[in-house]
C-alpha cells in the first residue's frame, strides 16, 4: 500500500518528496508535506509586448492559458503523449511546466527536493532524456517512470496484476510481475479521450447539422455524462440553431462515441495478457485496473469486462481517484526509495 | 495511491500463489527504477535553479529557423531514411510465450542510420516538396490499383467493375511514368489477382517505394452526382469518409495492435504534408482533365481519411478516387479507351506537377513533359 502523506512536521532539513504525472491534457502533483493540486497541461507565453503588459505575466499555465488564448502562443507540450522531435518550445514547455507544479507545493528555502515523475509511457520510451534534464533543473534528485507503472506503484499491485490507464491522447497498458516493468510489459494504444470527443462531435455534426457544438462543450459534456451500456434516459445538450436556443438529445450519440474505444482497449488487452503464461494469465485477467480520466465514464469497467469475457474469468476495477492517481504513486515511490539511492541522483 | 478497496485488495492477491515475497519484490523494483534511471543520467547534475529564466523576449522561446534548420531536417531526412530502411509488415514468428493464435505488434526498431550528407540551404518546408529537399531522386513509384481477384470493388449499374478499371489505368499510368519519365514504376498487382492491403504496404515498402498512388473508383447513393476525390492518410474524418474507408480497408488484415504500432510510427509529418501536397496536386489535375468531358463533375476536394493503405507505406502516399462509377453516364465513359487514358494523364500531369513544385536547381528525376502524345 501506498505511504500516506502521514509524516507530521518535516524538519526543514528533511527532503521534500514530490510525486508528479506529467499528463498529456492534465498534470498532478502531490508532496509529502501534503500539498496536492493540478493544473491543465497547458503553458502559454504571451505573444509580444502588448499581450504581455496586459497579461501582467511573462509565462501562463492551465486554465489561464486557455482562457487567453487569443494573445498568447499556447503550447501542450506532450500533445501526442511525446515531446515532438526538435521542438525546442515543447521541451521549454515541459520545464515550464515542471518548474511551475513544484512551485504550488511550495517547497521550504533551501529544502532538498526528489521527485518521481510518472510520464506518458511513449514518452520515457522516446523522450527520456529531454524529460530528464526538463525536471532536473528543479529537483535536486529525480526518478522517472512510465504513468502506468506509477499507478500500479500506488495502488500496491506490484505482482499479478495490469493497469490500462485511459488518458486523453494514449491508452497505455502495463502488466505487472513483481518487476520493473519493460517495454515488453507494455503497450500504448493512441485512441483515447480525444479520440472519443472527435467522434462524438463528428456524429453531431452528422446528426443535427444545423446545430453547432464546440469542441470544448463537447468535451465537458462527455466528462459530465459518458457512459457505455445501457442508456438512462435523455441527455441533452444545448445549442442554438440559427441563434434560437435548442435542447438537443445526444444519449445514443455519447454513448456511441464513448463505446467506440473498447474494442480497441480490449484487444490489446487480450494480446498483452496471451504474452504470457497460461497460468499467470488467469491471474492478470482478474486483475486489471483502470486509471486516467477516461475511467471515470459509467459502465466502461463493466464493459471491458464484457468484451474479455470469452477469454475466462475476469474482474475490471476503476482506481478511487484518477486524477491524482499516478501522481500519489510516484510520491509513494518517491518516499519508498532509500535514500542511498537517492543521493546518487 | 488512495486505498483501493478491501474487495479487491483481497481479490488482488486471493487465488493467486504468491511467487516470492512481496517486500523484496518491493526492494528490488525500487532498485530498478533506480538502476534505470541512473543509466539515463548522462549528465553530470546541474546545480538547480530556484528562479526562473530571465526571458528577454517572448519571441525567444521560438527558436530561430537557422539554428533550428539542421536539427529539423537531419530529423525528417533520418526518419525518411529509416523509413524506407525499417518498416517490415511482415509477421514475425510468434514469441515463445505468446498463444499462436494471436500475434503480437512488434515493437517498433528503429535502426540507427549514418547521418546524410546533403547539402542545406535553409529551405522553406511549406514549399518544396521533399524529394528536392533532400536532393532525394524520385526513383520509384509504386502505382496501387485497387482491389481485385474475388474482390470487385465498387460495382456500375450497368456490371461495371471498379477492379477492371483500376487496373487498366494503372497499366497505362505505369507506361506513360516510365516512357516519358524514366521512372522505375512498380505496380503492386498487374492482373486480376487479390492482394491483401498489408501485401501491398509491405510491397511498396520493400521496394523503397518514393511515391505511392493508390487508384480507386468511387460509388455514392446518390446516382446524379460525379465527385472526384483524393485522400491522404489522416484520423480526423467525417462520416462519409469513414464509410469509404471502411470500405477500402475491408482486406486489410491487421490486428489492432499492428494497426497501432503503424499509427505510432506515423509520427512523421513530413509524409503528410509532402501526400497531402500530391493529393492537392493530382486532384486539381483530375478535376480539370475530367471536367473536359464532364462539366457537371463536382470536385470533392483533397481529404483527410483513416485508409490502412496509405497509412503503412512509409512514402508520401495518396488514394484518388478519380471517379463514380454509380452514375451510370461515368460508368459508360469508363469503359471507352479514350477516358482511361486520359485518366492516366491527368494523373501523370498531377504527379509530374508535384515533382516540379519548384523552378529547380537540380535536375530531378521527373520532369513533366508536354509533348503532344495522342491521347484520343
Ligand atoms: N469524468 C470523466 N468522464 C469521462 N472522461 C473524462 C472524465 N474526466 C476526464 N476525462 C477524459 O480523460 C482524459 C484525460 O485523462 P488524463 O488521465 O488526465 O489524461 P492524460 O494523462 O493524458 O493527461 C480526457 O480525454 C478527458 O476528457
Ligand atoms: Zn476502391
Amino acid at each position: 500500500m501506498a505511504k500516506k502523506t502521514t509524516k507530521s512536521t518535516t524538519k526543514s532539513t528533511a527532503p521534500l518528496h514530490i510525486g508528479i504525472d506529467l499528463g498529456t491534457s492534465r498534470s498532478a502533483v502531490v508532496a509529502s508535506n501534503g500539498k496536492r493540486t493540478w493544473v491543465e497541461s497547458y503553458v502559454a507565453w504571451p505573444k509580444d509586448f502588448v499581450a504581455k503588459k496586459m497579461l501582467g505575466e511573462a509565462i501562463l499555465f492551465g486554465e489561464h492559458a486557455v482562457e487567453n488564448r487569443m494573445s498568447v502562443e499556447l503550447v501542450r507540450p506532450l500533445e501526442n503523449g511525446v515531446i515532438r522531435d526538435g521542438t525546442e518550445r515543447d521541451e521549454e514547455a515541459v520545464r515550464e511546466l515542471i518548474h511551475h507544479l513544484i512551485e504550488q507545493v511550495e517547497p521550504k528555502e533551501g529544502q532538498r527536493i526528489q521527485a518521481a515523475v510518472g510520464v506518458p509511457a511513449e514518452a520515457l520510451k522516446v523522450n527520456k532524456l529531454a524529460i530528464r534534464d526538463a525536471v532536473q533543473e528543479y529537483a535536486d534528485a529525480l526518478m522517472v517512470v512510465s504513468e502506468p507503472f506509477a499507478v500500479a506503484y500506488g495502488l500496491d499491485a506490484l505482482s499479478n496484476a495490469m493497469v490500462i490507464d485511459i488518458g486523453a491522447g494514449t491508452v497505455d497498458f502495463c502488466v505487472m510481475h513483481g518487476t520493473m516493468p519493460t517495454e515488453e510489459d507494455q503497450r500504448t494504444l493512441t485512441m483515447a479521450g480525444d479520440f472519443v470527443d472527435r467522434q462524438l462531435q463528428g456524429l453531431l455534426a452528422e446528426r443535427h447539422p444545423e446545430a453547432k457544438f464546440s469542441e470544448v462543450a463537447v468535451r465537458h459534456f462527455k466528462e459530465q455524462h459518458g457512459y457505455v451500456g445501457s442508456a438512462n434516459g435523455k441527455l441533452e445538450m444545448k445549442t442554438a440553431v440559427g441563434g434560437k436556443a435548442l435542447n438537443v438529445d445526444v444519449s445514443k450519440e455519447l454513448k456511441e462515441a464513448c463505446e467506440a474505444i473498447i474494442p480497441a482497449i480490449a484487444e490489446t488487452a487480450i494480446e498483452l495478457i496471451a504474452r504470457y503464461e497460461p497460468d499467470f494469465q488467469e491471474v492478470l485477467r482478474k486483475n486489471i485496473y483502470l486509471a486516467g480520466g477516461g475511467s471515470q465514464i459509467k459502465g466502461i469497467a463493466e464493459a471491458i469486462e464484457d468484451a474479455l469475457k470469452e477469454y475466462g474469468p475476469c474482474r475490471v476495477h476503476t482506481v478511487d481517484d484518477p486524477l491524482f492517481a499516478g501522481a500519489e504513486g510516484a510520491l509513494a515511490l518517491a518516499q519508498d526509495m532509500p535514500e542511498e539511492f537517492w543521493e546518487d541522483m | 495511491m488512495a486505498d483501493i478497496p478491501a474487495i479487491a485488495r483481497s481479490l488482488l492477491f486471493a487465488d493467486v500463489p504468491s511467487v516470492s515475497d512481496p517486500r523484496s519484490n518491493k526492494h528490488d523494483i525500487l532498485q530498478a527504477v533506480y538502476e534505470d534511471n541512473l543509466h539515463a543520467t548522462t549528465r553530470a547534475p546541474q546545480p538547480r535553479r530556484t528562479h526562473r529564466p530571465v526571458r528577454q523576449a517572448p519571441k525567444s522561446a521560438l527558436p530561430s529557423p537557422w539554428r533550428m534548420a539542421p536539427v529539423v531536417l537531419l530529423a525528417v531526412v533520418g526518419v525518411l531514411l529509416i523509413g524506407l530502411i525499417t518498416l517490415n509488415l511482415q509477421p514475425e514468428p510468434p514469441a515463445p510465450r505468446s498463444q499462436a493464435s494471436l500475434r503480437l505488434a512488434d515493437s517498433p526498431r528503429l535502426t540507427p542510420v549514418a547521418e546524410p550528407s546533403a547539402r542545406f540551404d535553409v529551405p522553406d518546408l511549406d514549399r518544396l516538396p521533399i524529394a528536392e529537399l533532400f536532393n532525394l531522386q524520385v526513383n520509384t513509384i509504386v502505382i496501387d490499383p485497387g482491389h481485385g481477384g474475388r474482390d470487385p470493388g465498387a460495382l456500375g449499374p450497368a456490371g461495371g467493375q471498379e477492379k477492371d478499371i483500376t487496373l487498366d489505368v494503372a497499366l497505362r499510368l505505369r507506361d506513360r511514368l516510365a516512357r516519358r519519365h524514366g521512372a522505375r514504376v512498380l505496380m503492386t498487382r498487374e492482373t486480376d489477382v487479390e492482394v491483401a492491403l498489408g501485401e501491398r504496404v509491405a510491397f511498396a515498402n520493400e521496394n523503397d517505394a518514393d511515391l505511392f498512388v493508390s487508384l480507386h473508383v468511387n460509388s455514392i447513393p446518390d446516382a446524379s452526382v460525379a465527385p472526384l476525390e483524393t485522400y491522404y492518410f489522416g484520423l480526423r474524418a467525417d462520416d462519409q469518409t469513414l464509410r469509404l474507408a471502411h470500405g477500402e480497408n475491408g482486406a486489410a488484415n491487421y490486428s489492432v495492435a499492428e494497426f497501432n504500432t503503424m499509427l505510432q510510427r506515423a509520427g512523421n509529418t513530413v509524409k503528410f504534408q509532402e501526400s497531402r501536397h500530391l493529393a492537392m496536386s493530382v486532384q486539381q489535375s483530375l478535376v480539370e482533365t475530367v471536367r473536359q468531358t464532364n462539366a457537371e463533375a463536382s470536385d470533392w476536394g483533397v481529404k483527410a481519411g483513416p485508409f490502412v493503405v496509405l497509412l503503412g507505406v512509409e512514402a508520401p502516399a495518396i488514394l484518388a478516387e478519380m471517379a463514380a462509377i454509380s452514375n451510370p453516364d461515368e460508368e459508360a465513359r469508363l469503359d471507352t479507351d479514350a477516358h482511361r487514358e486520359s485518366l492516366a494523364r491527368s494523373l501523370e500531369e498531377g504527379i509530374a506537377a508535384y515533382l516540379q513544385h519548384r523552378p529547380l536547381t537540380n535536375a530531378p528525376t521527373l520532369i513533366p513533359t508536354h509533348d503532344g502524345e495522342e491521347d484520343h
